[in-house]
């Protein structure tokens, strides 16, 4: 029995399910009780080794003997009637051939995709597929230390996007993208020789001095996690009493200013500025679609009812909400509400919740580009990228329902790069909620989606830096359609060269990059030739920016991407150049300050300046003409050239 | 903060398979660090401490690679300015440990000629775990005529006595053979011509960083 098909059906009730468990427990003690423990046995069919068996925390071990105590009796009896009728099928079969170690990790997956994890969410859970934990019975001894009051301190701690805390404190080297220097268009400046006099630290301050370690607020468009999980307190708890010469290495930082706390009572960061008032244009703008053929719905006016069903598993895209209140609660990952959880919403939701395809009104159609750059409120994002894809990137919507379906299709087949996959879910995004608890469910449609993938073309495979792309879509959308977006940039945003052996795609970018630079910054240029850009623009590139600047920034930058395609990636990269010119070009900066600036994590002062000189620089239509050369005069020169000519 | 100047720069690089804890090492000695929730190393990364050797400042410019098999055509191209190569395995993954063969022949294809090396067996602390002995790894070292270690980033054990007997051993073989050796500060990882020569006197340089 195929373990897609099972499972197509339950996963995502079984996901909504928790989390409703997940968030009422903090009010009731007994809530976690199915969770409570849950063990590992020996299994005595060595082809299926693992059966994880939800127990009774009253002793007994008979599956049939779940205690749930929630407080909504049809969640509770709904849930156990999900486990009871597909336990017995779940368990995958070993394909011929394939690797033991690569099954036990497939089958893990599968078998908790049903049962759950438990504490998911703000637990870290427990190891069990490196470790191939097949035989050891595992007690969460941890869960009986969680009170409802840790749970909810968490859970308040969570910023707009997820964030329980800011995906750049495993650097302390942080650069700040100062507006000022991004004021001025790009624009070839000569080499000055007459900054010579001054010292390198004072020159790389045209963006450093800006903002200096005291400075008392956060640039106002980042929005860093509350107080109790700032930066500063985590890099720095780590300091050890090291002798005076290593602790000496930590100069190193770049004016490394500690992004301070913010007020206490915000748990909540502020979104970024005019978001509210964008969203209500936003909303005259797009109109949804009728669903494709075959569905029973369809809209005759030119807004969604207020009150649409929302039985679809994907009610809770936040791309369908454009309700203000609900907007603010971030993206998708959010547990469900309870209103939600039996279907009956509770408060009117515009969109209806079930709204797959969006355009543009066409009317509002000249408006479209402009507000992208200005920036997509978040509730809209799913939907205008959506739209992106069909309109920019010529993507046909049936293309979208068939590969969702090649994705449940993938579920049950191998892939070779499984253990790989296996190894690199649990880091691929530091401080998320979703992705928090090994196994949870975050890290289990994050394995799926780049198992899926990784089948997808079988010159990519699966490639490191694939990671974070996944997971930022699948806090937007459904691993099914995470995965048909995955199979969209392979196609059509230059995916494929990208990654593919060799990584043609990325050296083809930074030529592209170098390039525009030796026009515009010939500086620059000259003096960053010292240094392979493969150092520090592979990660650029590969993860389209994620880890590299705040998460809200790399969605603003993703928001261009699918608009303008992979010239946005180079401007992006020139624009971060562009930023630090200065310090670049000076003769006292050397080839360590310049790879460590360039290696820094990237908080722009004000975002919205970052956009607005990326719009400038991408409208130049004679630059544009000339980067389309220099893609083709890359090809010509042919992959040969490679590395050395970087 | 402490004067920016050393006296010498010694380039080391972490390989080794996908997952055996080459950051977490690069973390734990550069800043005494260590963190369950590491994000994966994509293409390559650099860390800098400065330590004392005999009366020496010596800045250590450590790269970190990623350890998936498809970066090694971007990764390759690091092996050249490198004085020194730690090789490192997990002592609870086989595979790791099996491909150590592979990763050295990768330098003996890459890197300089003469490049100290260490084998190094990281998660020496997971104890109930490990599938390789130390004699496993004693006995590899030396077929391959490299130094050998059990690490472990987490507890902090065997880092600093591994990076530091590679620098002596490169300061012994580069520096104190040559009394006096004065380049550029500024070389590029892979543009530094000359391979593993490199010695840089950087007196005369401030950096304004280290």
């Amino acid at each position: 029995m195929s373990v897609a098909t099972i499972l197509k059906p339950t996963t995502h009730d079984i996901v909504q399910h928790r989390h409703s468990l997940q968030l009422r427990s903090s009010s009731e003690d007994t809530a976690l009780n199915i969770f409570s423990m849950y063990s590992t046995r020996p299994s005595i069919d060595s082809q299926r080794p693992l059966s994880y068996i939800i127990e009774n925390p009253q002793g007994g071990e008979n599956n049939d003997n779940l205690v749930v105590s929630t407080s909504t009796g049809n969640a509770q009896s709904h849930i156990r009637d999900l486990l009871n009728s597909t336990k017995q099928e779940i368990l995958p079969e070993p394909a011929p051939g394939e690797d033991a170690d690569s099954f036990h990790v497939r089958s893990t997956y599968a078998q908790l995709e049903v049962h759950g994890v438990p504490g998911d969410g703000f637990l870290d859970g427990i190891e069990l597929t490196r470790t191939r934990s097949n035989a050891i019975r595992t007690k969460l001894d941890v869960l009986s230390r969680t009170s409802p009051e840790d749970e909810l301190k968490f859970l308040s701690m969570v910023d707009r996007y997820g964030f329980y805390q800011p995906a750049n404190s495993q650097t302390d080297r942080i650069a700040f993208l100062s507006a000022a220097s991004l004021a001025k268009r790009l624009s070839p400046v000569p080499s000055p020789s007459k900054s010579v006099s001054k010292t390198p630290s004072k020159e790389g301050g045209s963006s450093k001095t800006k903002v200096s370690p005291s400075r008392p607020s956060v640039p106002r468009s980042f929005s860093p996690a509350p107080p109790t999980l700032t930066v500063p307190n985590t890099s720095r708890a780590r300091s050890r009493s090291a002798s005076p010469i290593s602790s000496h290495s930590r100069s190193l930082s770049l004016s490394s200013p500690q992004l301070p706390a913010s007020s206490p009572s915000s748990a909540n960061p502020p979104p970024p500025r005019h978001e509210f008032s964008r969203l209500s244009k936003w909303h005259r703008m797009l109109v949804p679609l009728p669903e494709p053929v075959g569905s029973s719905q369809s809209f005759s006016q030119p807004y969604p009812s207020l009150n649409s069903s929302p039985s679809r598993s994907h009610s809770h895209s936040p791309s369908t909400s454009t309700d203000p209140h609900s907007h603010g609660q971030a993206a998708g990952h959010m547990p469900s509400t309870s209103s939600q959880l039996s279907g009956q919403p509770s408060t009117p939701i515009y969109g209806g919740g079930n709204v797959l395809y969006w355009t543009i009104n066409p009317r509002k159609e000249h408006k479209f580009r402009e507000r992208v750059f200005k920036g997509i409120p978040d509730a809209w994002r799913a939907a205008a990228w959506g739209i992106m894809f069909e309109k920019f990137a010529g993507v046909e919507r049936h293309r979208f329902e068939i590969l969702k379906q090649d994705y449940f299709d993938s579920l049950d087949k191998p892939s070779p790069f499984d253990i790989q996959i296996d190894l690199d879910v649990p880091r691929t995004i530091s401080g998320h909620i979703t992705f928090r608890t090994r196994y949870g469910s975050g890290q289990r449609a994050l394995f799926r989606v780049l198992h899926a993938f990784s089948l997808r073309c079988s010159e990519c495979g699966y490639v490191q830096g694939m990671g974070p792309i996944a997971a930022t879509l699948l806090l937007y959308f459904e691993p099914e359609k995470a995965y048909a977006i995955m199979v969209i940039l392979h196609e059509r945003y230059g995916m494929h060269d990208l990654v593919q052996p060799g990584f043609p795609g990325l050296l083809e970018a930074i030529y592209v990059m170098e390039r525009v630079v030796s026009e515009k910054m010939p500086g620059v240029y000259e003096k960053k030739n010292m240094i392979s850009s493969t150092s520090y623009t592979t990660k650029w590139f590969i993860t389209l920016f994620a880890n590299t600047v705040p998460f809200q920034t790399q969605l603003r930058l993703w928001d261009v991407f699918f608009l303008e395609g992979k010239d946005a990636l180079v401007m992006a990269s020139v624009g971060i150049l562009w930023v630090f010119r200065d310090t670049l070009q000076s003769p006292n900066s050397s080839f360590e300050t310049i790879l460590s600036l360039l290696s820094s994590f990237f908080v722009p002062e004000d975002e919205d300046k970052l956009l607005a000189w990326m719009e400038a620089a991408l409208g130049d239509w004679k630059l544009r003409e000339q980067m389309k050369q220099w893609r083709a005069e890359w090809k010509e020169k042919g992959l040969s050239g490679g590395l050395e000519f970087l | 903060m402490p004067p920016p100047h050393y006296d010498f720069l010694i380039k080391l690089l972490l390989i080794g398979d996908s997952g055996v804890g080459k950051s977490c090492l690069l973390l734990r000695f550069c800043d005494d660090a260590w963190t369950p929730s590491f994000i994966t190393t994509i293409g390559i990364d650099f860390k800098i401490r400065t330590i004392e050797l005999d009366g020496k400042r010596i800045k250590l410019q450590i790269w970190d690679t990623a350890g998936q098999e498809r970066f090694k055509t971007i990764t390759t191209a690091y092996y050249r300015g490198a004085m020194g190569i730690l090789l490192v395995y997990d002592v609870t993954d086989e595979r790791s440990f099996n491909n150590i063969r592979t990763w050295h022949a990768n330098i003996e294809q890459h890197a300089s000629e003469g490049v100290n090396k260490i084998l190094i067996g990281n998660k020496s602390d997971w104890v109930e775990k490990k599938v390789i002995s130390e004699d496993q790894g004693k006995e590899l070292a030396n077929e391959l005529g490299v130094r050998f270690m059990e690490t472990s980033a987490k507890v902090n054990e065997g880092v600093e006595e591994a990076f530091f007997t590679l620098a002596r051993d490169i300061k012994a073989r580069l520096i104190d053979s040559q009394p006096e050796v004065s380049t550029s500060a500024n070389n590029a990882a892979q543009g530094s011509s000359g391979g593993g020569l490199n010695v840089n006197s950087a007196n005369a340089q401030p950096s304004g960083c280290c």
